[in-house]
């Protein structure tokens, strides 16, 4: 009786092994190792021009994104504002306050916003980012300068003679009567 | 560390949890009505008591008074059972109780008779007289006929006989103004009527006008004139009815010893006795020509078949007092002396009679005779038929308080006998024998009150703070260490709190302060044994100090009304109608010289200017001053901006005219040193002058300084004075007359310049501190053309800055003008009549018919934003203010206006009105704003809070400050701040007193009564406990985090 030849696939081995040198880990399925390293070689070594441009611009472009970004949420505060009405209560003092502060604080991080976006690398000049920022601190100043009107149409803004009328001194009399 | 940190957290805790309990605030709130307020009500000085029994057990007293009202007191607790206020103009001349009713007779030439139910004090029914032409002033008179319920009364100028239910007399007999009757005297089917005749070219000499009158017909039987020399009411003259044997009149002619009796209706000559005869008892002349003669009752019921009558003489520098009883023997009359005494040095203030029963049907029922000795101590004696007094008692009481004993009333209670005395200042005290204290007093003193005062007391000094300034006062010195000994003593007060159990058994401070009134006996009320000299840390207890009419200066505390104390100002014996009270020194702090207070009035004996500077704490005279009367009579009196450097004393400036028509304007303390500091005043002093209501013109004055030192220097006591000049006159347009100015009262403090308008721009208020407002009646009540002048003029220049009419408008004394000014505005009130009669009247004023409130708010500018950039308000730059006005018609006719005052005039005023109806009403200033719309308020006008215009003045019954309490007569209305901006102390005086505290704007600086302390401490306390017992826990775990 011939022996039954016992048949099996060993999926393991449909890839050739090869096992490493000095016995690491196997790569993982699908990984080439030649493609890895000539991309790794492009992006640290690969000093082509084009693709400096192509960052910068690109840098340049998120930056004008970070810098249009306040514009955006204008709409939406306005419209908070106009619910809000412009009596004197609380909630509408406090989305005033919130108009008002946001932008402030804004700002004050203008530096710290771009950042980021200005430092390409080391030994390198930083990126030009000054319209962006001038861009982003005149979209805040919008702001603030709506929280401002706001402020004014609440009566919140001592621009009134009435607002001064308690520093007014009293009158002397020279004269007295009985 | 962390545990540290924890437990100091729950000290601070602790200690502001303890702060909180420290203070207590106090509110006004619906439910402490009669706790925050107080109401006395007065009835006036009693004209007449009677004393009535309504049965065996049960007796009232009835009194009419000066202040023109009917009351029934309670003889037990001499408290007002019921009153009756009558008319300001209507003196209630006759007062008679029989059968359970009440008869007054009131009024001048409009009569009023009214019959009330003495038990209720209801109106029974009642009769008016139209005012007659013919009237003679002084007449009126009234008694009941005997056996009917019919009144027999002279009413006008005529004599009527009235009955119930009926609108028409029974029968009218017109006296022809032939004399001013005073007295009826009712015989079976006769009445008389006596009265002083008219003096006429032919015989000026006064005398007696009798006219007999039957009473069922009411035909003139005979009309005769008698007795030459004498008149009704004189002590030579009194009058004895009898049942039995008619009615009498005795008299004696002045600087003679001849008496006179007379029988009424006789047309016989009188009966001419000799002194010696009248009462069986030794007269000499001497003794004769000072004798005087009381009636002791006039009741005809009572005083039955033997009248008797009081008289007293001075025998060897003694006075003698006997009573004397009129009988018949056979045919002749004869008069015996029933009962005498002597009262050695003493004055027999008054006498009464009076049964312990009103008993008509027994004629012999005893009778009895009070004589009261007022030298030092008031001591009483009552006499029936013998020598011997059968009751005795005495009244220990200075004179000093209330003034001299003046009259004397018996009355029974229980058949035990009670004696009544009246003081000239206003006390009604009954006694009883036996008893040097009285069973109760009544003070009406303050019925009388024509200026009041308000003295700010200081705050408590905790006890630590005494013991320090007892021992070593220089540790006081430091803020810090009174800061220290206040904190131990609230501490102290802290544990005490817990201790007693967390307040919930013990009284709430209010209510001790009422109920510490009440505790107070009788005598120690009269004659406060510890006057009141520390107030609160509110502000709301202060002194008021009230001067009166009647000569009394008292000091109550805003705080429940009990007294500090008393002092009767006199002058020769006479009482002195105070007329103004200040406040010359106040009390300061760590200052031991104690404040004054001067009152200015005048004396009844010469009429000159008194002055009394007294200690304000106690009412002594201060630095042992005393009463001054000044070689003038004022007519102007005001508080001085100087502070005489000598004493500390405010000056008060007196301006009078001298005999040549010269105005002087003298100060008080009249010293060099006084005047040195009037004249060291750099601005130069003004002030108006005028004749009172009827004048035609105001004159302005200056005050002038001399030019020398020396002049200063030689400054006299009290008679010294400065020029005056005059600066200006303003004449009043022809056919007009004065009826009052109006200035401002007092210090005015503003807290805004202007007025926010809904654009928040500004109208700026005139504010001019010479403002004074002059109302003038326009025509006479004869040609038929009524109206109101305003004239709002400045009084230094005397310039007009707005004047008005309002046509068809009258002012009388029911329907008075009122006004009041308060920072910018002008508020004044007065009645105008319906529809005008002529069509040019019609085109000046609406057709209202009613009480009409006036409000001219005063701007510099009818421009908004747009005033007088100058920073000194000189008169002399004439600047005439923008004046918006409007009128509202008033619900009810006030008798008094007033508006509130708060520390910095920050909360809103409210007016406050003292109507006519004995109410206290408050409205905010914000609804007699003269911008309210006439029409939808526009945006702006509702951001400017204005509602729109409606005439009416709503009578909101929640705003009535009096509450349930019916506060009678005011007269005055007074206000003032306390230490908390939301609260004014406001007092209404008049005839009654009330006193409350007022919040316009909202207690906004106090706890509500809700709010719970128990829970604010607690809560503290559950957070501390919290701390305590989390602190380890957190610490375990963050030590457990860092070994992890």
């Amino acid at each position: 009786m011939p022996s039954t030849a016992r048949v099996y696939a060993d999926f393991t081995s449909l890839t050739k092994h090869k096992p490493t040198s000095r016995g690491g880990p196997i790569d993982p399925h699908g990984f080439d190792a030649s493609l890895a390293s000539s991309a790794s070689a492009s992006l640290s070594s690969g000093s082509a021009h084009k693709d400096d441009q192509t960052d910068a611009m690109l840098r340049a472009k998120k930056a004008w994104e970070v810098a249009m970004g306040p514009a955006k949420t204008l709409p939406m505060q306005a419209f908070m504002a106009w619910m809000s009405g412009t009596g004197v209560s609380i909630f509408s003092i406090l989305i005033t306050a919130m108009i008002l502060m946001t932008p402030l604080r804004t700002i004050m991080t203008v530096q710290q916003t771009f950042a980021p976006l200005e430092r390409v690398a080391k030994g390198r000049p930083a990126l030009d980012l000054t319209m962006q920022k001038a861009a982003f601190v005149a979209i805040n100043i919008a702001g603030v300068l709506f929280a401002v009107y706001r402020l004014s149409i609440m009566g919140l803004l001592p621009t009134a003679s009435s607002d001064w009328l308690a520093f007014i001194p009293a009158k002397t009399y020279p004269e007295l009567s009985f | 560390m962390l545990g540290g940190v924890s437990l100091s957290k729950v000290a601070l805790s602790l200690t502001l949890a303890i702060g909180s309990l420290s203070s207590f605030a106090h509110g006004l709130f619906p439910d402490e009505a009669g706790r925050i307020d107080w109401h006395r009500a007065q009835i006036g000085r009693p004209t007449k008591i009677v004393p009535y029994a309504f049965n065996e057990t049960d007796t009232g007293l009835f009194a009419i008074t000066d202040r023109n009202t009917l009351a029934s007191l309670s003889p037990a607790s001499g408290k007002i059972v019921w009153r009756q206020t009558f008319g300001s103009d209507e003196t209630i001349k006759a007062l008679r109780v029989r059968d359970g009713r009440a008869l007054t007779l009131s009024g001048a030439n409009e009569t009023h008779v009214r019959v009330w139910d003495a038990a209720s004090g209801g109106l029974v029914w009642g009769f008016s007289q139209p005012p007659d032409a013919n009237y003679r002033r002084g007449s009126g008179a009234a008694e009941f006929v005997e056996k009917s319920e019919d009144v027999v009364a002279v009413v006008g100028d005529s004599l009527v006989r009235l009955t119930p239910g009926a609108t028409v007399p029974v029968w009218e007999v017109p006296l022809n103004a032939t004399a001013a009757y005073k007295r009826i005297v009712l015989e079976d089917k006769t009445a008389f009527v006596v009265g002083d005749a008219r003096p006429t070219k032919k015989n000026p000499k006064p005398r007696m006008q009798v006219v007999e009158v039957d009473l069922e017909s009411g035909s003139v039987k005979q009309k005769y004139q008698f007795a030459g020399g004498q008149a009704v009411r004189s002590n030579r003259v009194v009058f004895l009815q009898s049942r039995e044997y008619g009615s009498y009149v005795v008299w004696r002619d002045e600087k003679n010893i001849v008496w006179f009796v007379h029988r009424l209706g006789m047309s016989d000559p009188e009966w001419e006795i000799y002194h010696a005869k009248l009462v069986q008892v030794e007269l000499m002349p001497a003794d004769m020509l000072t004798s005087t003669m009381y009636e002791i009752d006039t009741d005809p019921a009572l005083n039955a078949n033997h009248p008797r009558f009081i008289m007293t003489y001075l025998k060897d520098d003694k006075i003698k007092t006997i009573v004397v009883e009129m009988y018949r023997s056979g045919d002749k009359l004869e008069m015996r002396k029933v009962a005498g005494f002597r009262s050695d040095d003493a004055v027999v203030a008054g006498c009464g009679i009076s049964a312990p029963k009103n008993d008509a049907a027994n004629p012999n029922a005893p009778r009895a005779v009070v004589s009261v000795r007022a030298s030092d101590d008031v001591s009483w004696r009552v006499y029936t038929d013998s020598k011997t007094p059968t009751h005795t008692g005495d009244f220990v009481y200075s004179k000093d308080t209330y003034g001299p004993v003046r009259s004397a009333t018996l009355y029974h209670v229980g058949g035990e006998p009670r004696v009544l005395v009246q003081t000239s200042g206003g006390l009604v005290a009954a006694l009883a024998p036996g008893s040097s204290e009285p069973l109760w007093f009544r003070d009406e003193s303050l019925s009388h009150a024509t200026d009041m005062a308000f003295l700010e007391l200081p705050p408590p000094v905790s006890s630590a703070e005494y013991a320090a300034k007892a021992t070593d006062p220089s540790v006081l010195g430091s803020p810090v260490t009174r800061y220290i000994l206040r904190w131990a003593e609230s501490a102290k007060s802290i544990v005490s709190w817990v201790t007693s159990g967390f307040g919930f058994f013990a009284n709430s401070p209010d209510a001790v302060g009422a109920s510490g009134q009440a505790a107070r006996t009788v005598a120690e009320e009269l004659v406060p044994a510890s006057p009141i000299v520390v107030g609160d840390h509110f502000g709301f207890r202060k002194l008021s100090v009230f001067g009166t009419s009647s000569g009394v200066v008292a000091a109550l505390s805003t705080q429940g009304g009990s007294r500090s104390w008393t002092r009767f100002l006199a002058d020769n014996g006479t009482a002195v109608s105070i007329d103004n009270v200040f406040v010359t020194r106040r009390n300061q702090p760590m200052s031991t010289s104690a404040p004054l207070v001067t009152v200015v009035g005048r004396s009844r004996v010469s009429g000159n200017t008194v002055v009394a500077v007294l200690n304000a704490l106690t009412g002594e005279f201060a630095d042992d001053s005393e009463l001054t009367v000044l070689p003038y009579s004022h007519a102007k009196v005001f508080e001085l901006p100087a502070v005489d450097t000598l004493n500390n004393q405010q000056l008060i400036g007196l301006v009078y005219r001298d005999p040549e028509s010269q105005t002087h304007l003298g100060i008080w303390p009249s010293t060099a040193s006084a005047a040195k500091a009037f004249c060291a005043v750099t601005e130069p002093v003004f002030f108006d002058l005028n004749d009172g209501a009827g004048s035609t013109d105001l004159r302005g004055f200056r005050a002038e300084c001399p030019a020398s030192e020396a002049e200063l220097d030689s400054w006299a006591e009290s008679s010294s004075s400065f020029a005056a000049s005059e600066q200006w006159k303003f004449g009043l347009p022809e056919g007009e007359t004065l009826i009052s100015t109006t200035g401002y009262d007092g210090a005015q403090s503003t807290a805004l310049l202007g007025r926010v308008l809904g654009d928040r721009s500004v109208l700026y208020k005139y504010l001019n501190p010479h403002l004074v407002t002059v109302a003038t009646r326009i025509g006479d009540d004869e040609t038929g053309s009524r109206g109101i002048g305003i004239y709002m003029i400045d009084r230094v220049t005397g310039s007009l800055l707005y004047s008005t009419v309002h046509a068809n408008a009258h002012v009388t004394k029911k329907q008075p003008f009122l006004a009041i000014q308060s920072e910018n505005r002008v508020i004044y009130q007065f009645w105008q009549e319906g529809s005008p009669a002529t069509a040019e009247a019609k085109a000046h004023s609406s057709a209202v018919r009613g009480y009409v409130t006036v409000v001219a708010d005063l701007y510099e500018s009818d421009k908004p934003d747009t005033r007088d950039e100058s920073r000194a308000f000189s008169s002399y730059d004439l600047v005439l203010p923008h004046v918006v006005t409007a009128a509202f018609v008033a619900p009810e006719p006030a008798s008094a206006l007033g508006v509130t005052r708060t520390g910095s005039n920050i909360s809103t005023r409210d007016v406050v009105f003292g109507l006519a109806s004995s109410k206290l009403l408050s409205l905010p200033d914000q609804m007699f704003d003269p911008r309210r719309p006439k029409r939808a308020a526009t945006k702006d006008e509702q951001a400017e809070g204005l509602v729109p215009y409606a005439a009416p003045l709503a009578l909101d019954p929640k705003r009535v400050l009096s509450h349930y309490n019916a506060v009678a007569g005011i007269a005055h209305i007074r206000a003032a701040p306390t230490h908390l901006e939301s609260t004014s102390l406001v007092a209404a005086y008049g005839l009654d007193l009330f006193f409350t505290r007022t919040s316009p704007s909202g207690t906004f600086d106090q706890l509500s009564p809700s709010f719970s302390k128990v829970n604010l401490v607690v809560t503290t306390l559950a957070l501390a406990v919290g701390c305590l017992l989390g602190g380890p826990m957190v610490r375990r775990k963050l030590t457990n985090q860092a070994w992890a």
